[in-house]
């Protein structure tokens, strides 16, 4: 037993080492307790324009599942998730969930010359909506 | 036959055929998940990287069919909980850290956090402001002022919780963070340490008078930690190891670890701070 918990010690010092040995603004274990997890959604093309939906989902036990709107395929720092070029549009998906009762994406649409660049269209009815935040796509 | 004399029968057998599916899976769990963590960290060393994700997976399939845990999968769980608390200690996240330490340590306890995260936030700052011009407007008119949450509906209707929205980017997301039409508070994304902490959250105000004009004020965040089960999402969390690599921890497993092996509690948290303000 109590080689076992020396063991366990010092496994966890060099462990400790390892990983301040990244710095604090490295791209390593720690800066990311929860990193952005990031999906591509949809592609759509509208006026000779191709449009990326990515969804972002951040935080560590409370998500937030964010939809990006891209005019270009973006690419994503490995380190921060952050995208080479900027997004057209962020909003976050409504699923607080203190909210009476829960809501699906019904219609997720495009429009790129209003300033509401994606209107999400929500809905109560479980057979109406999309059950699961990952699988929304654009609404043709 | 009935239906209900067959429903049991196939039940059982499903199960089996899934607990058989898992069994097929099964690794040798690692003892020094720690250890692997680290070498994954600084070598960048897929031998550890591929044992320790395919554990979790195995365990995953495991607890989404409430299968018993040995001894050692159990203890794999409880480090790798560890390695966040030293991992979000290293790098400048101790909040984040001492709760994903409270959630295994902690037996369900309350506990307190450091207001520092939302006392430098911005969208907190906005807030606070929104509401002490709230909360003076109320006190002007004799009104009642001495209890105030976010999502008041009064208060969200008054022209001080506008500014707060989000309204066609009238705010940042990343670097302000803002406040929803319910009253939920978001954390500014780009901030990290409040944002690992407490994505989002309400804020409350108990108020007295100070002096004749002057308020004292109680600022207070009370938030829940716990996670969502495998029925209800399949929400992960991606702990980032090295530049490409980053293990994939089920939310299910993590609130497993409370409904199915009794190894964490979920637990009330609260920040608080005070102010006394003109």
């Amino acid at each position: 037993m109590e080689i076992k918990t020396i063991l366990k010690s010092s496994i966890i010092v060099l462990f400790y080492f390892l990983i301040t040995a990244c710095g604090q603004n490295d791209c390593r274990f720690g800066i990311d307790i929860a990193a952005d997890q990031l999906r591509l959604a949809d592609t759509i093309n509208d006026n000779n324009k191709t449009y990326y939906l990515y969804t972002r989902t951040t935080g560590w036990t409370d998500k937030i599942v964010f939809f990006e709107l891209y005019d270009k395929k973006p690419e994503f720092d490995p380190c921060t998730y952050q995208p080479d070029i900027k997004k057209l549009y962020m909003i976050d998906y409504d699923d607080f969930p203190e909210y009476p009762e829960r809501k699906y994406v019904e219609k997720m649409i495009l429009q790129p010359d209003q300033p509401e660049k994606l209107k999400i269209i929500y809905t109560t009815d479980k057979t109406k909506g999309v059950e699961n935040v990952y699988d929304v796509k654009f609404t043709r | 036959m009935s239906t209900d004399s067959i429903t049991p029968t196939n039940n059982t057998q499903n199960l089996s055929k899934k607990a058989q599916a898992c069994l097929a899976q099964a690794v040798e769990v690692p003892s020094a998940p720690l250890y692997h963590m680290g070498n994954i960290a600084a070598f960048d060393s897929k031998t550890s990287f591929d044992l320790l994700q395919d554990t979790i997976n195995y365990l995953t399939c495991k607890a989404k069919i409430k299968m018993k845990f040995s001894q050692d999968e159990k203890e794999f769980l409880i480090e790798l909980y560890e390695s966040l608390w030293w991992g979000g200690y290293a790098k400048g996240m101790p909040e984040a850290a001492k709760l994903a330490s409270h959630y295994i340590k902690g037996k369900g306890e309350p506990v307190s956090m450091a207001p520092k995260p939302y006392q430098q936030s911005v969208v907190v700052k906005d807030t606070m402001q929104a509401m002490k011009l709230y909360i003076n407007e109320l006190a002007g008119r004799k009104e009642y002022f001495f209890n105030l949450k976010t999502n008041d509906p009064k208060f969200r209707q008054s022209p001080h919780f506008k500014p707060l929205m989000l309204i066609n980017g009238s705010r940042n997301i990343d670097t302000q963070g803002y406040v929803k039409s319910d009253g939920v508070i978001h954390a500014a994304q780009f901030n990290q340490r409040l944002q690992k902490a407490d994505n989002r959250f309400y804020l409350e105000a108990s108020t007295e008078k100070f002096t004749k004009d002057s308020f004292h004020t109680f600022w207070s965040v009370n938030n829940r930690y716990d996670f969502e089960p495998f029925s209800k999402s399949d929400k992960i969390s991606n702990l980032a190891l090295s530049d490409s690599k980053a293990l994939l921890l089920p939310d299910g497993l993590s609130e497993y670890m409370d409904s199915g092996l009794d190894l964490a509690k979920p637990f009330n948290y609260q920040a608080r701070w005070t102010e006394i303000w003109k």
